[in-house]
């Protein structure tokens, strides 16, 4: 039973989970930062409004990706999302750099 | 897959609880501590005379003559002015030639003791007590402790849910591994939105180190460009070449031309860059006892007084002041002695609700678990990590109080016995049976508490000059000694023997 | 002076919110409550609870006042109720012991 296997899952499970939950979450919320900072000021936000915003955006998404890392049933689609993710995020970053 | 979710909360609860709670205890028992951290530094010093109410003008002049006679060539001064927490005037030179000094605020003798005092907690709570310009891994490893501790609020809701039925339900006397659940779950509901907001402030507080990445995306010098505008707080930094010799203005002519922008008798501290110099740059700075703000207001004047820069919180923009006033939540200012009071006692439950955690963790896993390694370890880094801070903490106390003034390198000493007798507490907890351990390390710390206040008899002396903030800090020692004689007397009954592990020959 | 008064408002409100739950009715009368009264405890401890924070924001500012309530004064308080329950229920086992014996 799934219920069984979750209570006790294996190293790979857990190694990959933990990462997720703290590099991931951190990557994820690193280059959101980045790219919500740009977007706000290209919206017109003043510049110190734009940093601080989006770094308080990305603190409430820290741990949430942590908590989904935990949750998210496939090993696969934890492992992979937070990479993906914060590649996207670095590459809008980049986009929207004024 | 709802069941599916409240596993995987679980298993997380657990054991992201366990390995984060042994730092978090730390950071929430030092941060409760460091609510009071002005107040400590002042009974940590007993050279500065009891019951003084330091008139602020008279004491800035006596920190400028300090300061003129004692550090003239020095690029940069600040004097700080004594509070009614630390009645203590402060004055620091940096630059061709460095020191700090603390002065009587009424008769400018110096104050020959050396001490970290309170804000040693502070810096404990914020990245353990190392310099995170330099190394930032504390401050990062404290951070992760703050986002584990949102983390463990939303899965200890999903865990722990049927406790929102039941909201009072407390049962010391059913079984001892339901009681010690049963207080994990009390402490953690009523103080709830407390942790929570405490842990997301506590980083709000500084975005810009934890998250480096916005910074530089509108701001080309990066975060202390940013710091500079956004917070005016880094030009005191930014030095060019010293100008010719010209006469600077007693300090009270800016402090007096400050005040009138942000309120008479308002100003906390003040920087001189370049004193005595044609480019001669004052800053003041306001405090804000009464004000729910963490960015402070401050006024730069050049040598003859123009305003030159000025950062006023009620000319900011909105977002800025709602940052501030949020994070200002953390950084207890505000709000006088009952707010301090509130939030040590509040605080103090955070820390409750770890130990509690990490006590359950091992008393539900005791019958499967007994006698392999990895729960032996789990059993003496749980000790050390809760029982073991507690007597390190203490122990910094005794150590302020009995390593002699004149001693060379007098405020590293306390420090130092900090963390030896953390990492003693780590290795008596190894060798010790759990219960044993437990019982002799809280015993310990009761008795260290009731003893902190007679050290050197000063406890008697503050009784004679009704100095009432040293005489709370002794009371609260005394008191705080006999709640870790009653935890040290309940885990040593045996109706507690189930929770933890029976002597070796049982 | 009004923080006492918002401190003792917020006890009374969470003393009757317990009230309203069974287990708790019972540690404090001894049997369950009838169902009108779960709604009657339910009110006046939602009408308290609201009414609760006004005296402190008053005394205090309306700021700082909400912030010390909100996070500090519940859970404190709260404390003191569960202790109130913890006290009737142990009273009521002793008595309910010495009833059987």
């Amino acid at each position: 039973m799934p219920a069984a296997a979750e209570d006790r899952p294996g190293a790979a499970s857990i190694v990959v989970r933990t990462a997720a939950a703290t590099l991931g979450a951190y990557a994820v919320a690193y280059f959101l930062t980045s790219a919500l900072t740009g977007g706000l000021f290209r919206l017109g936000l003043d510049r110190a409004d734009s940093v601080m915003s989006a770094s308080s955006i990305a603190l409430l998404v820290f741990p949430a990706v942590s908590i989904w890392a935990f949750a998210e049933r496939r090993l696969v689609v934890v492992a992979a999302a937070p990479v993906m993710t914060a590649l996207i995020l670095a590459v809008l970053s980049a986009v929207l750099h004024p | 897959m709802r069941k599916t979710f409240t596993l995987s909360m679980t298993f997380l609860h657990t054991w992201g609880g366990l390995v984060f709670g042994w730092l978090l205890f730390m950071v929430l028992l030092t941060g409760s501590i460091a609510v009071f951290a002005g107040e400590l530094t002042y009974w940590l010093t007993p050279e500065i005379r009891g019951g003084l109410r330091p008139d602020a003008v008279r004491s800035m002049q006596i920190g400028e003559d300090y300061l003129r006679a004692h550090a003239p060539t020095s690029r940069l001064w600040r004097v700080t002015l004594p509070t009614s927490r630390e009645p203590a005037l402060k004055v620091t030179w940096k630059e061709l030639g460095e020191g700090s000094k603390k002065l009587d605020p009424e008769t400018g003798a110096e104050i020959v003791r050396k001490t970290e005092g309170g804000s040693f907690f502070l810096q404990v709570h914020e990245d353990f007590h190392s310099n995170r310009d330099k190394n930032p891994t504390g401050f990062f490893l404290v951070c992760l402790a703050g986002m584990a501790m949102l983390v463990a609020s939303v899965s200890g809701i999903v865990v722990h849910k049927r406790i929102f039925k039941d909201l009072f339900l407390f049962r010391p006397k059913t079984s001892p591994h339901r009681a010690w659940l049963d207080a994990h779950n009390v402490f953690g509901v009523l103080a709830l939105p407390f942790h929570m907001m405490m842990a997301f402030t506590g980083i709000l507080l500084l975005y810009w180190l934890f998250l480096p990445s916005a910074a530089p995306v509108v701001y080309p010098g990066g975060n202390s460009e940013f710091r500079r505008e956004a917070n005016a707080q880094d030009y005191r930094q930014v030095k060019g070449e010293a100008g010719d010799p010209a006469p600077t203005a007693p300090l009270k002519f800016y402090v007096d031309k400050a005040e009138s922008l942000f309120g008479a008798g308002r100003t906390a501290y003040l920087y001189v860059r370049d004193p005595g110099r044609t480019n001669a740059v004052v800053e003041v700075y306001r405090e804000r006892t009464e004000r729910v703000s963490q960015q402070v207001d401050q006024i730069a004047m050049d040598r003859n007084g123009t305003v030159i820069r000025s950062l006023l919180i009620k000319e900011k923009t909105p977002l800025f002041r709602l940052q501030s006033f949020v994070a200002s939540w953390h950084w207890i200012e505000w709000g006088g002695n009952l707010a301090r009071w509130f939030y040590f006692l509040a605080g103090l439950m955070g820390a409750a609700v770890t130990a509690a955690g990490l006590v359950v963790f091992t008393a539900k896993r005791r019958k499967g678990a007994e006698g392999q390694a990895w729960f032996r370890i789990v059993e003496a880094v749980n000790v050390a990590a809760v029982a073991g801070a507690c007597i390190a903490s203490v122990a910094f106390f005794w150590a302020e109080r009995l390593t002699p003034v004149e001693a060379a390198a007098r405020d590293d000493i306390p420090v130092q016995a900090f963390w030896v007798v953390w990492a003693a507490a780590l290795v008596h907890a190894a060798l010790r049976p759990a219960r044993q351990a437990w019982v002799e390390q809280l015993a310990l710390t009761a008795l260290l508490c009731l003893g902190a206040p007679f050290l050197q008899g000063l406890v008697f002396r503050d009784l004679a000059t009704a100095d009432w903030v040293r005489i709370a800090v002794d009371a609260t020692f005394i008191a705080g000694g006999l709640c870790f004689a009653l935890a040290a007397w309940k885990v040593r009954t045996p109706s507690f023997a189930a929770t933890l592990p029976a002597r070796r020959e049982a | 002076m009004g923080v006492a008064l918002s401190c003792l408002l917020t006890f009374a409100s969470l003393v009757l919110f317990a009230l309203a739950m069974r287990r708790h009715h019972r540690q404090a009368f001894g049997r369950d409550p009838a169902p009108r009264a779960v709604l009657a405890y339910r009110l006046a401890a939602t009408v308290l609870i609201v009414l609760a924070p006004a005296p402190w924001m008053l005394e205090r500012g309306p700021y700082m006042g909400f912030v010390t309530w909100m996070f500090c004064g519940v859970p404190l308080v709260g404390l003191a109720a569960v202790a109130l329950f913890t006290a009737l229920a142990a009273r009521r086992s002793e008595v309910e012991t010495e009833v059987e014996a």
